[in-house]
């Protein structure tokens, strides 16, 4: 069986928002999502380019919305994880996992 | 209400995709929005600044990025084919250059310096050769598109080489004795006219002066070429303006780019007749009469004419070929006495029509 494709880690951090989100994953929320978790800044063009390519891979699918007031009557861009996205997502955690296994007693977590 | 600051806006614009720009410029608005109402219009205004700075280089390379395979998904395959030619070609020829080059070079510390002046003419000759093969190759930059044009180029691209030859080295390869037989200078009238024999006649610049007998049109099957999708041989001709004999068959070219063919058929053949149609918007009604010799007819068929899709050559001194129709009819002769006949084509699109006549003869058959 083939393998899903690998990702990076700014992908994984790009999925795994978008699964937090759920039906509300558009380029705010999904930067808010990452910056908020992960506590370091992610600029708008970076976070689309990795969206473009996740697209391309076929890991998630975008759909426009409709213009909404509060964006100036622009419309959203919503994304959703493709069942290969989530393959993808669940390969790179057990291959954490298994990276990790056995290695909790030596390397503590950090604090904050 | 404050807005977002107009030139950063303005920049982030240019930078965007146009694919993209309604939902990042839309994301911008709302994030500005959000932090104007925490943290004021001066921190909104200078995060849109920032934000905007940060992802131009990814915002740009994006937009290049979209812009090349937006632009490889909308070309053709010959298109795509022209510009691998163009950096093959581009790179052979520079290949030879520096082969060229370095070999001069050499032989230049060799000879204490007296080569270099002597090598640039035969490298400014080889590398002319190079371009001309490499055109009329397939790897020519601009290749041509008709199969049996492309055929001819080819071999004529391949005649190159032995002209090349005789011109770079007969004071090498003949004896001494004979060199004065040989000698380049006298050599010119022989490649001109070769070279004009073989130089297609649409590539003339001045066509109307060359005299016929230094550029027969019609070749020889020396020419002949398989094409590869139906296996079937042809015999490319450049059909002069006056009509030429290939065997018991007369070729003569009736306008641009149309054969006709004036031949006796026996009774027992059958004619498949092509005739192109210019076409306007309306739609056309072709009709094709058999007259006897007293202008009774004979026959009258209504062929359904089948329109073309326009060509456009991606070579800009082509003229684009517009949408034409074209009659495919299938003429049994069996049912006609042998005798001269004439053929009458009639196109007419309500308001405006033209009849074209082409003459021909049914034989007895012969057993």
């Amino acid at each position: 069986m083939a393998l899903p494709p690998s990702l990076g880690e700014f992908e994984q951090l790009v999925l795994l928002a978008i699964v937090h989100q759920d039906d509300e994953a558009y380029g705010v929320t999904i930067r808010r999502e990452i910056e908020e978790r992960t506590r370091r800044r992610v600029t708008v063009g970076a976070l689309y380019t990795a969206l473009d390519r996740l697209e391309k891979k076929g890991l998630v699918t975008s759909t426009m919305s409709k213009p909404t007031s509060e964006r100036g009557g622009r419309s959203k861009r919503y994304f959703a994880l493709t069942s290969t996205g989530e393959k993808a997502l669940r390969h790179a955690h057990d291959t954490f996992t298994r990276m990790w296994a056995g290695l909790e007693s030596t390397l503590r977590p950090s604090r904050g | 209400m404050t807005t977002p600051p107009p030139l950063a806006e303005r920049v982030l614009r240019w930078s965007l995709a146009p694919g993209d720009r309604e939902a990042v410029i839309g994301d911008f608005q709302e994030e500005f929005e959000a932090i104007r109402e925490t943290r004021g219009a001066a921190a909104a205004r200078q995060w849109y600044w920032t934000q905007t700075a940060a992802s131009l280089p990814s915002n740009v390379l994006r937009r290049i990025r979209g812009e090349r395979l937006r632009l490889r998904s909308a070309e053709s395959a010959d298109d795509r084919a022209s510009r691998r030619n163009v950096r093959h070609a581009a790179l052979v020829m520079v290949g030879v250059g520096l082969v060229i080059g370095g070999a001069g070079l050499v032989m230049d510390q060799a000879t204490g310096g007296a080569f270099l002046a002597f090598a640039l003419v035969p490298l400014a000759f080889v590398l002319l050769f190079f371009g001309l093969v490499l055109f009329f190759n397939s790897l020519s930059p601009w290749p041509e598109r008709d199969p049996v044009t492309r055929a001819i180029n080819q071999r004529r691209g391949q005649i190159l080489w032995p002209l090349f030859l005789c011109w770079s080295f007969p004071d090498k390869i003949a004896p001494h004795a004979y060199q004065h037989v040989v000698a380049r200078w006298e050599l010119v009238p022989l490649l001109a006219g070769i070279a004009l024999m073989l130089w297609p006649q649409k590539y003339w610049i001045f066509g109307g002066f060359v005299p016929a007998i230094l550029a027969p049109q019609v070749w020889s099957p020396f020419f002949s070429t398989r094409r590869e999708a139906d296996q079937r041989i042809y015999l490319p001709v450049d059909a002069p303006s006056g009509p030429a004999q290939i065997g018991d068959v007369i070729v003569t070219r009736g306008g641009e780019s149309r054969i006709g063919i004036n031949r006796v058929f026996a009774a027992a053949d059958t004619v498949r007749l092509f005739a192109p149609i210019g076409i306007g918007d309306a739609p056309v009604h072709v009709s094709v009469a058999v007259l006897t010799a007293h202008d009774t007819v004979a026959a009258e068929f209504q062929p359904v004419p089948t329109v073309s899709t326009p060509v456009e050559h991606p070579e800009w001194w082509r003229k684009p070929v517009p949408p034409t129709a074209q009659i495919d009819l299938a003429m049994p002769l069996h049912t006609f006495a042998p005798g001269n006949y004439r053929l009458a084509i009639t196109a007419t699109d309500g308001t405006a029509g033209c009849t074209k006549y082409a003459d021909f003869r049914v034989a007895p058959d012969i057993e």
